[in-house]
């Protein structure tokens, strides 16, 4: 039996790198296809290739044993790919109707979209498909796991067969994880096909039926997944062994760096999302905040690095009051911040990593004189990180928007982690990178608590808060309702006070 | 030589190089297009290019009176821009320096010159920057947008200055048909940079100021916060830069930046303030700036283009009846194919940009008054 599709030696390059370099893969009917690799590793510019938004250099693409020529987006949908990207392409000032309906085959009445006819059609596809959502709200105002819904409906609804769907986890809270994967699954069983593009191991192995493995623009592996194990994917993928969970030995905590007084802050609606916490953060150690995303972690983060204001409460580094200091303030009295949002807070992509890197110092006193840049120590600087830290960059100038997310990341953390910081505040900071930056990121997270710093971790993934933190506190609903230390915790429990099922008792 | 074509089209000169060939070939699709519409209208056919050959061969100090105020005005421009700060109030703050200046020049008469020169350009600067400095309060402290406030208090300016010259600074006479102030003291004039035309040391100025501000945006502090404002908000808020004050102190330094082009204008060519002067400097900054892709860099380059096809239009009108407002044809021509490529970039890196859409949390502050409703 011939496969469904089947992309042959393809191979794209852009100025500089090779982004596909003879990858073929082949792509069963009603599978789940899971193609997997680091950043940078060229699953992206191969999907592209498929969807018609890059031409490849050379290479076939074939579909059911014929060759077929996909030379515009148009042509792609029309053959029956669609794809969902990372970044949804949704209008949120317009209905869900109306984006589903945007650029799709259209029934018009003098030329005007007829909504009645589009609106029976859109929902035989939703009844067909099982999915239920109310076609009339506004894009915005749907959360991020329903948005996902709206695009995979757009895609199913201009008839695609080959569903490719770009890391459509990374955005999703374990729940609404959940139930994509059954959506997925529900999908393959009505006769689509799925290209599942992912970071994570695990959800690589629940969900997908075969598995190929990209590596610096080339196929290194293709498995069947019950064939295949965590440790062999991430070997194949970095092209070493990986330890997945770094070695964590003891902390020995030290003096308090950081400490909350019943602190409390709002959220952009003026609603309280901070509610009173207290609690410290020692030298030595890496204090932990788990829970369910949207539970006034982001808040917690932006009051204590003096992004946000605090409504009540007093901050204190080091046992200085710091509550009516601003966020420069902050920044020069040692406290580092990895911010969750990356695109927004993290990097600008419209300079370079120069400009990048040089966020924390360009103000201090090495680094500028006067209001005037040194610009040759800031060179050097840069420079020097980008060694020190692995990124690959053609030159510390190169634009920060055209690099991978992993890299970015990497310059995130190699900014905050240089400027010597007493506090280190940690936002998700492994979020959407791949397992080589993950172990990287981990370890030195693990050699600042060495060197004594305070460490302020905020994740949503529960286990890297397990691997890394010495002390745990569960957050829900803006109160921290549990405090436990990391030694033989018991996961489900820990889930019961994410979800709010349970509270500690001195905790109240 | 040959290893200079070689590095020119090698990746180490490509972003520069393409930027520069990209706006030339804009301005040769502007002036064909302006051609074709020369041709249609009836006109001699090569209309634009025999002015602008004039402009360079037999006219260079007409072009090089132009080129002084467009290298200001389009600094201006460029200065605001790049923070991403919609400036497009120049000429009002242009204005406002000018008559800031005249009214300095005439009512401080008792002041030895060597000192009052000086005062009298501060003053101009001064007084562009508290012009430019109300847009920018507007937008810190009520979330008003500067693209708007700058258009209307162009307005006030305007009635402001016409009030000023019909009224309080009403000159004698005599020597203009037109209303304007009386001559400043004759001391307080721009010596001539060459005699018998209408260049004054007052583009040295003008280079200088170029030169400076590039050194400003370039090597300072202040101008990678500039930069970083005009790039990602919510990015240089993080890293601990002051907004607000960036905001301020770029739109300030751009109405000073005007408000200096207002008072060479003034001691440098008409020597009193004739009634609205200013034959639209401050809309030919916004255009030279855009052509220079917001750098100060490219601001002498535009800004030359802007002063030959300026002044060469003016000489053709002397001549021919073609009118002058050919020069307006081409700079519309020129926003159109600039906004053009924009789209083109845009719908060609749609996903690209997607992840580059305006960040949601900007600083509240900014978004507080406009978007409540996310």
């Amino acid at each position: 039996m011939c496969p469904m599709l089947s992309m042959k030696n393809i191979v794209k390059s852009f100025p500089g790198v090779r982004a596909n370099n003879d990858v073929s893969i082949n792509v069963d009917r009603q599978t789940i296809h899971a193609l997997i690799g680091e950043n940078g590793a060229g699953k992206s510019t191969l999907m592209n290739i498929l969807c018609g938004l890059y031409q490849p250099d050379s290479g076939e693409i074939e579909f059911d044993g014929e060759r077929v020529n996909i030379g515009s987006t148009f042509d792609a949908i029309k053959k029956g790919i669609g794809m969902v990207h990372q970044h949804f392409m949704l209008v949120p000032e317009t209905t869900v109707l109306e984006n589903v309906l945007l650029g799709s085959d259209t029934p018009s009445r003098f030329g005007l979209t007829d909504y009645r006819k589009g609106r029976n059609l859109v929902k035989k596809t939703m009844a067909q498909f099982n999915f239920d959502i109310d076609l009339d709200k506004m894009v915005y105002e749907l959360s991020v796991g329903e948005m996902q819904r709206v695009e995979i409906i757009k895609a199913l609804h201009r008839g695609c067969e080959i569903l490719i769907l770009d890391e459509p986890t990374a955005v999703l809270t374990p729940s609404e994880t959940e139930s994509l994967f059954s959506v997925m699954r529900k999908l393959v069983e009505m006769g689509k096909t799925i290209i599942f593009i992912s970071h994570k191991l695990k959800e690589v192995l629940a969900v997908s039926d075969y598995i190929t493995v990209m590596r610096q623009g080339r196929v290194s592996g293709n498995v069947r997944t019950v064939d295949t194990c965590e440790v062999e994917l991430a070997r194949m993928m970095v092209g070493r062994d990986v330890v997945l969970r770094v070695k964590r030995e003891a902390s020995v905590p030290k003096e308090e760096i950081l400490r909350l007084e019943q602190y409390s802050a709002d959220n952009d609606r003026k609603l309280p999302a901070v509610r009173e916490v207290s609690f410290d953060v020692r030298a030595g150690e890496i204090v932990g905040i788990a829970g369910v995303d949207g539970n006034g972690q982001t808040e917690l983060v932006e009051a204590i690095t003096g992004m946000r204001k605090h409504t009540n409460g007093s901050i204190f580094l080091n046992g200085k009051d710091i509550s009516a200091a601003g966020s420069l303030k902050r920044r020069r009295m040692g406290i580092s911040h990895i911010p969750a949002d990356r695109m927004v807070f993290g990097v600008n992509e419209k300079c370079s990593v120069e400009e990048n890197l040089i966020l924390s110092v360009y103000n201090t006193k090495h680094y500028s004189r006067r209001g005037v840049l040194l610009r040759k120590e800031l060179r050097r600087y840069a420079t020097r990180l980008v060694k020190k830290y692995q990124v690959v960059a053609a030159s510390v100038e190169t634009r920060m928007g055209t690099m991978s997310g992993g890299n970015m990341q990497k310059i995130v953390v190699a900014r905050e982690f240089s400027t010597d910081p007493v506090l280190l505040v940690a936002a998700q900071p492994t979020r959407g990178v791949d397992v080589g930056a993950i172990e990287f990121i981990h370890k030195e997270l693990l050699r600042m608590r060495d060197e004594g710093k305070g460490i302020l971790l905020i994740s949503m993934e529960l286990e890297e808060i397990l691997a890394l933190a010495d002390r745990i506190l569960v957050m829900y609903e803006g109160d921290i309702v549990a405090e436990l230390e990391n030694k033989n915790l018991d996961e489900a429990e820990i889930g019961l006070y994410m979800t709010g099922a349970k509270r500690m008792e001195r905790m109240r | 030589m040959k290893k200079l074509i070689k590095d020119w089209f090698s990746s180490k000169f490509k972003p520069a190089g393409t930027t520069v060939l990209r706006q030339a070939i804009i301005v040769v699709i502007a002036l064909v297009g302006a051609t074709i519409l020369v041709y249609i209208s009836g006109f001699q056919w090569d209309s634009v290019f025999i002015g602008m050959k004039g402009a360079i061969q037999e006219d260079i100090t007409g072009t090089l009176r132009w080129f002084s105020p467009l290298l200001l005005t389009g600094l201006a421009c460029a200065v605001a821009f790049r923070g991403g700060i919609w400036n497009m109030g120049v000429d009002g703050q242009l204005y406002m320096g000018a008559i800031t200046a005249t009214a300095v020049a005439l009512k401080c008469n008792s002041i030895p010159a060597p000192i009052l020169l000086p005062l009298v350009i501060l003053s101009g600067m001064v007084a562009g920057a508290i012009w430019a400095g109300i847009a920018g309060l507007l937008r810190i402290y009520c979330g008003a947008k500067e693209v708007v406030t700058t258009v209307l208090l162009n307005y006030i300016a305007f009635h402001f200055t016409d009030y000023m010259v019909l009224g309080p600074l009403k000159g004698s006479g005599g020597y203009a048909v037109a209303e304007s102030s009386d001559l400043i003291a004759e001391n307080l004039w721009l010596p001539r940079l060459i005699p018998g035309s209408a260049v004054s040391i007052g583009l040295i100025f003008s280079i200088v100021a170029v030169i400076l501000s590039y050194f400003i945006l370039n090597v300072t502090t202040f101008g990678y916060e500039n930069k970083l404002i005009g790039t990602n908000m919510a990015f240089a808020s993080y890293g601990g830069v002051n907004v607000k004050r960036t905001f301020f102190v770029s739109i300030a330094l751009s109405g000073a930046i005007a408000g200096l082009a207002g008072v060479i204008e003034i001691i440098g060519i008409h020597h009193r303030f004739p009634i609205r002067f200013s034959s639209n400097l401050g809309f030919d900054g916004i255009v030279v700036t855009i052509l220079a892709n917001n750098s100060a860099a490219g601001v002498p380059i535009s800004g030359l283009f802007f002063a030959i096809l300026r002044n060469g239009s003016y000489n053709i009108e002397r001549l021919s009846d073609v009118p002058r407002t050919l020069v307006t044809v081409v700079q519309a021509l020129v926003i159109l194919m600039v906004g053009a490529k924009f789209v083109f970039r845009n719908s060609w890196h749609r996903n690209k940009d997607k992840e580059n859409a305006e960040p949601k949390r900007l600083l509240s502050f900014f978004t507080r008054k406009e978007k409540r409703c996310e």
